[in-house]
């Protein structure tokens, strides 16, 4: 490790700690280092420039932010929820339920855990306190726990970056985080069943069977959105580009003419709201490709894969090793900067003891979301405690269970490999 | 303190950002849209489409990077500053700054020699000047040091931090 590179780490990790932006933060690290080594400061520019002009899956990710901006100002969440109400509200515990199963349903459209934390997240905490028939930091941990499911069903923003620096493709991937995203609910139900036992919540009067075709067809049109993505894209007619900005037109027809929840004024400002938080991402995206420039210019990875080879670690270890690693890393960093920059030091080492890169980025996505239910960086955490009113440290208290239930699926899935590509293999993946 | 009237000006020219941040997410998205009905609805694909996209998707992070997002709504690691009293907090907030600040000034001049001599090439099909299609990057970069000195002389209310939808 040259001194460059400690100055451009001291930079980074500088002014991130003062609270500085961390997607600028690694472009100023970036340029210390081309300073100081002499190198031509154009080259910032020309590294983020020409790697995001050449990137077009990348653009499917503001496309799903645009999709779920859509979905959420229109009446979608209500839907799902009315759907979710329906079968699950007459069990004990039966609101807590709904929440789960409605994260299920709008995780197939949407890539995103805030979408679906801020979106249906909030309609199920409002109406799981209201009349205190749960206790609202309950409610809120439900929320934050069952958002995490977003980016593991297809579609995902977190897999098309994976898929971007791992270059492992986006369909497999997106097929590979159904069965661990069913388990994910499973488990969470499971939780909720014993907590509800345990602490005896309500249950709901049932929805007679006659009212459930009704309330399906009310669902049935949002319900065909991930047909519409996910066929597109396994049916080779889409790139997943393509197919996530006809999503976001989906949902625009949907929102703007049928269900009409939206008009020409909300349309400017989801707009508008979807530049911003396309910004926001991309900018750490930019920091992340000068950053993996100096990196390879430094050899980084292939030591850090030499550093590795020497601890003589089987596959299995490899990757309990790497899951105990981000879970705590998960706490600190959020989750677009440990993708770009922490997961291509290790792909190396991943291809070198031959894991299969979907069940690894499979693996490294589930763990991530659990990252963002963690303190003191949960993202989640803050959303929602910001949205609701609830103070972290209470939230934190009810998630304990659900955290546990998470990390035991992901346990699973990283020891059985089948769970995350048998579904893959069927439509056609094979391991290499 | 500012006066009121900037105050409003200032308000005023969000607005209007905003307003081009959602006009070039539209462009953005519509090329894909035309792509995706050229393709399949008269069976000729255009090679502008990918192109404008990608142009447009470049544009819609550093015009927001530039004019649209506050340096503290960035995602930031937010549990090391807040711990300290007040005015350490501020005096470490602006110390960050500071040195982000200093690299990009440092950049400046070697970003605008890139763009000027990729003036000389053009994009394969639209055949844009890259020049054009990057100039945004150089905004991008004269308003994080502005940003950056604006939010050291007037620090941003503390309490609230930086929380931003994000994946």
């Amino acid at each position: 490790m040259s001194a460059a590179f400690g100055l451009m780490l001291a930079v980074f990790v500088g002014i991130a700690l003062l609270r500085g932006p961390i997607g600028l933060a690694m472009i100023a690290g970036g340029i210390a280092y081309l300073a100081v080594t002499g190198q031509d400061m154009g080259l910032a520019a020309e590294q983020i420039l020409n790697s995001l002009f050449g990137s077009f899956v990348l653009i499917a990710v503001p496309m799903f932010i645009f999709a779920a901006n859509v979905m959420n100002a229109g009446t979608l969440s209500e839907r799902i929820y009315a759907l979710a109400h329906a079968f699950m509200g007459r069990f004990r515990g039966g609101l807590a339920q709904v929440n789960v199963l409605a994260s299920v349903i709008f995780s197939g459209m949407s890539g995103s855990a805030i979408a679906d934390a801020v979106g249906p997240g909030m309609v199920e905490i409002e109406m799981m306190s209201k009349d205190g028939r749960y206790p609202r930091a309950f409610a809120v941990a439900v929320s934050a726990a069952s958002a995490t499911i977003g980016p593991i069903i297809p579609p995902s923003i977190p897999m098309v970056l994976y898929a971007l620096v791992s270059g492992a493709s986006v369909g497999a991937l997106f097929l590979g985080g159904v069965v661990p995203g069913l388990l994910m609910a499973a488990a969470m139900m499971l939780v909720i069943v014993w907590t509800a036992r345990r602490r005896n919540f309500p249950m709901e009067a049932p929805v007679p069977w006659a009212e459930i075709p009704g309330i399906f067809i009310r669902t049935l049109l949002p319900l065909l959105m991930p047909v519409v993505l996910l066929g597109g894209i396994y049916s080779g007619v889409f790139t997943p580009t393509e197919a996530a900005a006809v999503a976001a037109l989906y949902a625009l027809v949907l929102a703007l003419f049928v269900y009409r929840a939206l008009d020409w004024k909300g349309l400017v400002s989801v707009l508008a709201d979807s530049a911003r938080s396309t910004a926001v991402v991309g900018i750490i995206i930019c920091g992340a490709f000068i950053f993996n420039y100096v990196l390879a210019t430094e050899q980084i990875p292939a030591r850090i894969a030499d550093g590795f080879a020497s601890l003589d670690l089987g596959p299995l270890a490899f990757l309990l090793v790497v899951n105990l690693l981000f879970l705590v890393l998960g706490c600190l960093l959020d989750t677009t900067t440990l993708l770009l920059v922490m997961v291509p030091l290790l792909l190396p080492v991943a291809k070198a003891l031959g894991v299969d890169l979907v069940h690894f980025g499979v693996v490294i996505v589930v763990n991530m979301m659990i990252g963002l239910l963690t303190p003191p960086y949960g993202v989640l955490l803050f959303v929602l405690s910001g949205l609701a009113g609830v103070p972290v440290k209470d939230i934190v208290r009810e998630l304990l269970p659900f955290i546990a239930a998470l990390i035991a699926v992901l346990f699973l899935i990283t020891f059985v490999p089948s769970l995350v590509l048998a579904l893959p293999e069927l439509a056609g993946y094979f391991r290499p | 303190m500012r006066s009121n009237r900037s105050t409003r000006l200032a308000e005023r020219l969000a607005r209007w950002a905003d307003l081009v941040g959602a006009g070039i997410f539209a462009v953005l998205f519509l090329s894909l849209v035309v792509q995706v009905v050229r393709r399949f609805v008269f069976g000729a694909p255009a090679a502008w489409t990918e192109e404008l996209a990608a142009i447009a998707f470049v544009w819609v992070i550093f015009w927001g990077t530039a004019f649209t997002v506050p340096l503290h709504v960035h995602v930031a690691v937010d549990f090391v500053v807040p711990r300290f009293a007040p005015f350490a907090r501020r005096v470490l907030y602006a110390l960050g700054l500071a040195v982000l600040a200093g690299c990009f000034l440092w950049a400046l001049p070697g970003i605008a020699d890139y763009l000027r001599f990729m003036g000389r090439e053009r994009t394969p099909v639209l055949e844009l000047p890259y020049s054009i299609a990057y100039s945004v990057f150089f905004a991008a970069a004269i308003m994080v040091v502005l940003r950056c000195a604006a939010a050291i002389a007037f620090p941003p209310d503390p309490a609230r931090s930086g929380e931003s939808e994000k994946a």
